[in-house]
């Protein structure tokens, strides 16, 4: 990731504080209704 | 964004372990807000969510993935993992199909207007309410607009694209006086962009708000009892869409968690009580032209002169309940498996009108605007507070009341409902549900509901 390189276009722009917050995010998610399996979600984000 | 042959690739790919039905949501969305308290811009905000949704099904069963990593590489691992739910014979998906023409009406995108002129139509927005009287303490306008840019294609051979547009301004007015403190609120939001300013009456709109904080500091506390209410129109339909829309929704019907499961056909209202949900009115809040599963939105009728006639259904719980989708399912973004949802809810126009049924009541509670409630879906019971609310006295309305709670259950309210006025309105919220926060208008006419449980801090009479 360009995060230098952001920090200084912000910085040139004239802010006075920038911050970059980045999180990849991996998670599995079940739910069972009445005994069953009734949702499945898997998920990457970044 | 990845081509059509990906997407058919990527299908194919789905059903070879045996899932019956294989869906891909493609979503670009950018947003931004700026809000003004007390004349001076306070925030500005900006936000792009952007990725895919992947649904697999076979028969009722549903895997779901959503990533933001949107190459072909990537959903094809995403397919991958999801695919190794299912172990039966392999399936092939149909050749997707050519994309039919969406409509916008937008005629100034969020690009076409500086935030500068964005700030300064609130800055007159708050300063019309902070002038409107010094009791008026805080002043806060708001702009909101979302652009959303969607393509789903799935092993049907759906492959169809929608832009929605959707702008909304919210307003705040605090009232101060000896210790005590009262707000009042409005939140008008359209299909369209930044010619809601020409389309409403702001300015008007941004009075009324002041007006009823201002008027909501004389009021006295309601004694409760049970008592004719009057529900003015627009913002007053949240109560048939807490209570009686949720239960339509195929996700409570299908699980069986509805008042209203196997009455189809049966009366669960007055005969006065017609309701519809309609997912294409030009310009509305709630309006998309094509559903988060591809089908086109349409006017779906709920409630026929007192008879149920139909549920709002989504795909998955079309295949539960052995009825055809209703071009109902939503998300509010790719994080979330699409479900049956509302788009415009209201009851339609009756023949009464506004000042004969106040006339017509000897005594009662006429509820102006609503704030917020709950409602428990699998029974329809519910509480709302009533934001502005008058008596009414030998028919006429006299001094405005405060702390009135609406207390009751969806499926008995509708048989009380023995008034319907011919000036329906819709107002604008979020609903929040299974799939997530989405953009409805709730709405009605006027109407009286003969007895309802008032809760107030008042006293009991």
């Amino acid at each position: 990731m360009m995060y230098q390189e952001w920090l200084r276009l912000g910085l040139e722009k004239g802010l006075e504080d920038l911050e970059i917050f980045s999180v990849r995010d991996r998670s599995l998610k079940l739910s069972v209704y009445e005994g069953k399996l009734d949702q499945n979600v898997q998920s990457d984000v970044e | 964004m990845i081509e059509k042959k990906d997407l058919q690739d990527l299908l194919d790919f789905a059903l070879e372990t045996g899932a019956d039905f294989a869906e891909i949501f493609l979503e670009n969305k950018e947003s931004a807000t700026t809000k003004v308290m007390n004349g001076d811009v306070t925030s500005v905000g900006r936000n792009n969510v952007y990725g895919a949704g992947i649904r697999l099904l076979h028969e009722t069963d549903e895997v779901y993935g959503y990533t933001n990593r949107v190459t072909k590489e990537s959903l094809k691992e995403l397919v991958g993992n999801l695919r190794a739910s299912f172990a039966y014979e392999p399936r092939k998906a149909k050749r997707l199909g050519t994309k039919k023409p969406y409509v916008t009406d937008v005629k100034l995108a969020m690009k076409d207007v500086s935030r500068v002129e964005k700030a300064q139509k609130l800055q007159e927005l708050s300063n019309i309410m902070k002038d409107h009287d010094a009791r008026i303490v805080q002043a806060v306008a708001q702009y909101v607009e979302h652009e959303q840019d969607v393509l789903i294609a799935n092993s049907e051979g759906v492959y169809q694209d929608d832009k929605r547009v959707y702008t909304r301004v919210g307003l705040v007015a605090v009232a101060q006086e000896d210790g005590r403190m009262q707000q009042a609120h409005e939140g008008p939001g359209r299909s369209m962009g930044f010619e809601i300013f020409a389309e409403i009456d702001m300015r008007a709109l941004a009075k009324g708000v002041a007006e009823s904080a201002i008027t909501l500091l004389s009021a006295e506390d309601i004694a409760s009892q049970v008592m004719p209410v009057v529900l003015h129109h627009g913002f007053g339909g949240v109560i048939f869409h807490e209570a009686c829309g949720h239960p339509l929704e195929a996700t409570a019907v299908a699980k069986g968690l509805s008042p209203f499961v196997g009455k189809l056909g049966e009366k669960i209202g007055s005969d006065v009580v017609t309701a519809y949900d309609d997912g294409n009115i030009k310009g509305a809040w709630g309006r998309l032209t094509y559903d988060d599963e591809g089908r086109p939105t349409q006017k779906n009728l709920l409630i026929e002169n007192g008879t149920l006639k139909g549920y709002l259904i989504d795909y998955r719980n079309a295949r539960k309940m052995k009825m055809e989708p209703t071009g109902s399912a939503r998300r509010q973004s790719y994080k979330y498996s699409p479900t049956s949802r509302m788009n415009s809810t209201f009851i339609a126009p009756g023949k009464d009108s506004f000042a004969d049924i106040i006339k017509e009541t000897p005594y009662g509670l006429f509820a102006k605007k609503l704030g917020g409630g709950t409602v428990v879906p699998a029974t329809g019971e519910f509480n709302f507070a009533v934001q502005e609310g008058y008596m009414i006295e030998d028919g006429k309305l006299t001094r405005p009341v405060r702390g009135a709670m609406l207390i009751g259950h969806g499926k008995d309210i509708l048989f009380k409902i023995d008034r319907v006025a011919d000036n329906l309105t819709l107002g604008q919220g979020m609903c929040g549900s299974l799939s997530g926060s989405i953009p409805v208008d709730v709405g009605q006419p006027t109407i009286r509901v003969s007895a309802l449980t008032v809760g107030g801090a008042g006293g009991r009479k």
